[in-house]
């Protein structure tokens, strides 16, 4: 029990050191930092990426993707320093960080539309965006320089890459097909100017599997517009694909006559050829080159003009006019224009060798001792090309073997039109030694003669044709007047005054008056025909005096 | 029998027999009562031109009207001249019997084409009416032969009665009207001698 006297003892208890209230803000934090680490943890790299211009481009609404799915958003676009190009800043999702390889390709997709096609359509609405292209190298970045336009091969997409190369005067863009059997089997990516070797020279890629169509024999050729050949059979016309015809484009195959030769599995170059007809041209390594001294004139002549032997292309011209020592003046009358020629072995049936070059000297030399001339042949009588054409001619007197500067000289005679110039030439020298001044005076003669002639004669036929006519008039003269003299007197017969007229007239009358008599017996047959038979009173209505009428 | 057959034979011919319908001619203008025309050199030539009959009067036959829209042509009374030439015959005589300065002539005379004054007439009615009258209708027309322009213009309706029966007594009605119509053109004529448009 306890004592009303005790002072009462307070309890002492130790005072809490922190509140429960405390654990609402306490949990708060927690979700939020476990948030943001979320976000971070969720978060790719930061990367900044280069381009020309930022068209097209805002902060914070820009997505990059690859393959349509969103892997970033660009957070920052600013000027580069020197004002040479902006800068992309944008976060990347944590799944693209293994496709930011330094070798990664960016560019801004927006509309598009050029001759290759039409891009970039759905950006109309949904506004440009970034592509990114993932690379294969195994380096990691995050700076990168976008490109201006989009790659024509993605990546490491499968393929063949070619160099090709052209001397001619048309050109090659990026985009522009390659085409094979009419099907567009790689695209130019980009064009290269070798100013050392002023040549051009074009990046393509063919695409799998048609990659396995290249090989070392394969030749390209352009396939541009329209190709009309004028052949014996008529007008043929070739074209490539619609897009070649208002772009270019080049087609490749394998000659006839080669083999298909290896594949090609890594960048290598190719010639593009102006045509297929070259492109398939047999290849010759080895030549010999001649000489030869033209009379004629060599218009028409070019570098590169065949030379033919009964039709068929034994050489071409390696030069026309070739500067050379030991000749005399350009202005000499003895003068002779060199043109150079190269002749193939390969094409003479002989081996595209030394050996073949060696048998091709011994066998021109024959053939030149036993009559082998060379002239100037018109190939075509529209542009007026010349070819030269090597021909036999064994009436000729043979000649001996002349080298001039270390070139074998094959002997030249007219060529065909040289040779029309001078028969014509000598038919004008026949014509103007005639004597034309004599026989134009005797035919002047004899013409003014026949015209004295011709004129008695047409004298002669004027006085015989107005004597048939005055014969013709008096006859008819005579006719017309018995013809009006028959007339007169009948007309005289039935005059109004003469007998004739008044016997008429006077039977006229007579008919009349028969007639009238005749009328009431008609008019009462009419009414009634008995009554001629049987007669009876005709009673017949009368007129009365007024007064006396029955009406 | 043959006795019999004779008497039927004598019998039809007897029945045969009649007498000829007797005909009557009548003429318009009564040749008696023509006197001679007062000769005046200086009188000027009026030039008649034909004259323009109804369809019903262009036969020989007496017309006379038995009812509302009705005509009977005479079988026996006929005309012995045709309307025409008895009409003008009798305008001629009744127009040039007055000392007129104007003479009436024939077409068919020789020099009546050049006359300067030309009458055109036209009888619309000449016939015997119900009512025992003498109708007579017709338009008369004076005309400038140069200028073929019409200067006078007349219309006469005549009705005479009957006093006598018989189609000779409507002759002579039918004579008495065309005088009618005669006068009227006199008068027509002497206008134009008044008005100073004669020659």
């Amino acid at each position: 029990m306890r004592n009303d006297n005790e002072p009462l003892q307070a309890r002492v208890e130790p005072v809490s050191s922190w509140s429960k209230v405390w654990l609402v803000p306490m949990v708060a934090l927690g979700i939020g930092i476990w948030m943001v680490y979320l976000e971070l943890s969720q978060q790719g790299p930061m990367i900044t990426i280069e381009f020309q211009s930022a068209e097209g481009l805002e902060a914070g609404k820009t997505r990059i993707k690859t393959r349509d799915v969103d892997v970033g958003t660009v957070k920052e676009i600013k000027l580069a320093p020197g004002s040479e190009g902006v800068l992309v800043t944008a976060r990347m999702s944590q799944e693209a960080e293994s496709l930011l390889t330094e070798d990664a390709s960016f560019w801004v997709v927006s509309p598009k539309v050029s001759l290759s096609g039409v891009s970039g359509l759905s950006t109309l609405l949904s506004g440009a965006y970034i592509e990114l292209s993932p690379g294969s190298s195994g380096q990691t970045a995050t700076q990168f320089r976008g490109l201006d336009d989009p790659p024509l091969t993605p990546a490491g997409a499968p393929g063949l890459h070619l160099t090709l190369s052209s001397g001619e005067e048309f050109a090659f863009s990026e985009g522009d097909p390659i085409i094979y059997k009419g099907l567009t089997v790689g695209k130019f990516e980009n064009v290269y100017f070798n100013y050392a070797e002023r040549m051009v020279y074009y990046n393509a890629f063919i695409h799998a599997p048609y990659h396995l169509l290249i090989t070392r024999n394969t030749r390209f050729w352009n396939a541009s517009g329209i190709k009309l050949d004028l052949g014996a059979e008529g007008i043929s016309m070739h074209t490539g694909t619609l897009q070649t015809l208002l772009t270019n484009g080049v087609t490749f195959g394998v000659p006839d006559h080669l083999p298909a030769g290896d594949m090609i599995t890594e960048r290598s170059f190719f010639h593009i050829y102006p045509n297929a007809e070259k492109a398939s041209a047999p290849h010759r390594e080895f030549s010999q080159d001649y000489l030869v001294l033209m009379e004629d004139s060599v218009k028409g002549l070019q570098v590169g003009a065949p030379v033919e032997h009964r039709g068929l292309v034994i050489g071409e011209v390696l030069a026309v006019n070739m500067p050379m020592q030991d000749m005399p003046a350009f202005l000499d009358r003895s003068y002779h224009i060199p043109v150079l020629l190269a002749l193939y072995p390969g094409e003479m049936g002989l081996k595209d060798s030394t050996e073949g070059r060696e048998q091709l000297t011994t066998q021109m030399d024959n053939w030149i001792s036993q009559g082998l001339r060379a002239t100037l042949s018109m190939g075509n009588l529209l542009t007026g090309k010349q070819f030269v054409d090597l021909q036999y001619h064994p009436r000729l007197a043979p000649e001996q073997l002349v080298s001039l500067s270390d070139y074998r000289v094959i002997p030249t005679i007219p060529g065909d039109f040289s040779q029309l110039t001078q028969k014509l030439t000598a038919l004008l020298d026949k014509f103007n030694d005639l004597p034309l001044e004599q026989l134009s005076t005797d035919t002047g003669q004899m013409m003014n003669s026949a015209n004295n002639t011709m004129e008695g004669l047409q004298t002669t036929l004027s006085k015989l044709n107005s004597l048939l006519t005055d014969v013709e008039d008096k006859q008819l003269i005579n006719q017309l007047t018995h013809t009006l003299a028959g007339l007169e007197g009948l007309s005289a017969d039935y005059a109004s005054d003469s007998t004739g007229y008044g016997e008429l007239r006077q039977m006229m009358r007579r008919f009349e008056q028969t007639m009238l008599q005749l009328q009431p017996l008609l008019q009462q047959l009419n009414q009634n025909p008995n009554r001629l038979i049987f007669g009876g009173a005709v009673k017949e209505r009368e007129p009365q005096a007024k007064g006396n009428s029955n009406d | 029998m043959t006795r019999c057959w004779t008497g039927l034979l004598l019998l039809a011919l007897a029945g045969c027999g009649s007498a000829p319908p007797s005909l009557e001619y009548y003429l318009l203008d009564n040749t008696g009562a023509a006197q001679a025309l007062p000769v005046n050199a200086n009188r000027t030539a009026v030039s008649l031109l034909p004259l323009l009959l109804p369809d019903y009067l262009r036969q020989d036959g007496l017309v006379m009207q038995v009812a509302p829209h009705k005509l009977h042509v005479s079988r026996r009374h006929l005309w012995a001249q045709s309307l025409a030439s008895s009409l003008s015959m009798a305008l001629l005589r009744d127009v040039n019997g007055s000392d007129s300065q104007y003479v009436l002539r024939n077409l068919a005379e020789p020099g009546t084409a050049e006359a300067p004054y030309q009458l055109k007439v036209q009888i619309l009615h000449l016939l015997i009416d119900q009512q025992s009258n003498i109708q007579l209708e017709a338009r008369y027309w004076l005309l400038d032969s140069n200028e073929s322009k019409t200067l006078r213009t007349g219309a006469v309706q005549s009705s005479l009665p009957l006093e006598e029966d018989g189609y000779g007594h409507a002759v002579a009605k039918m004579r008495e009207a065309v005088a009618i119509l005669s006068r009227d053109i006199q008068a027509q004529l002497s206008t134009l001698e008044t008005s100073g448009q004669g020659l």
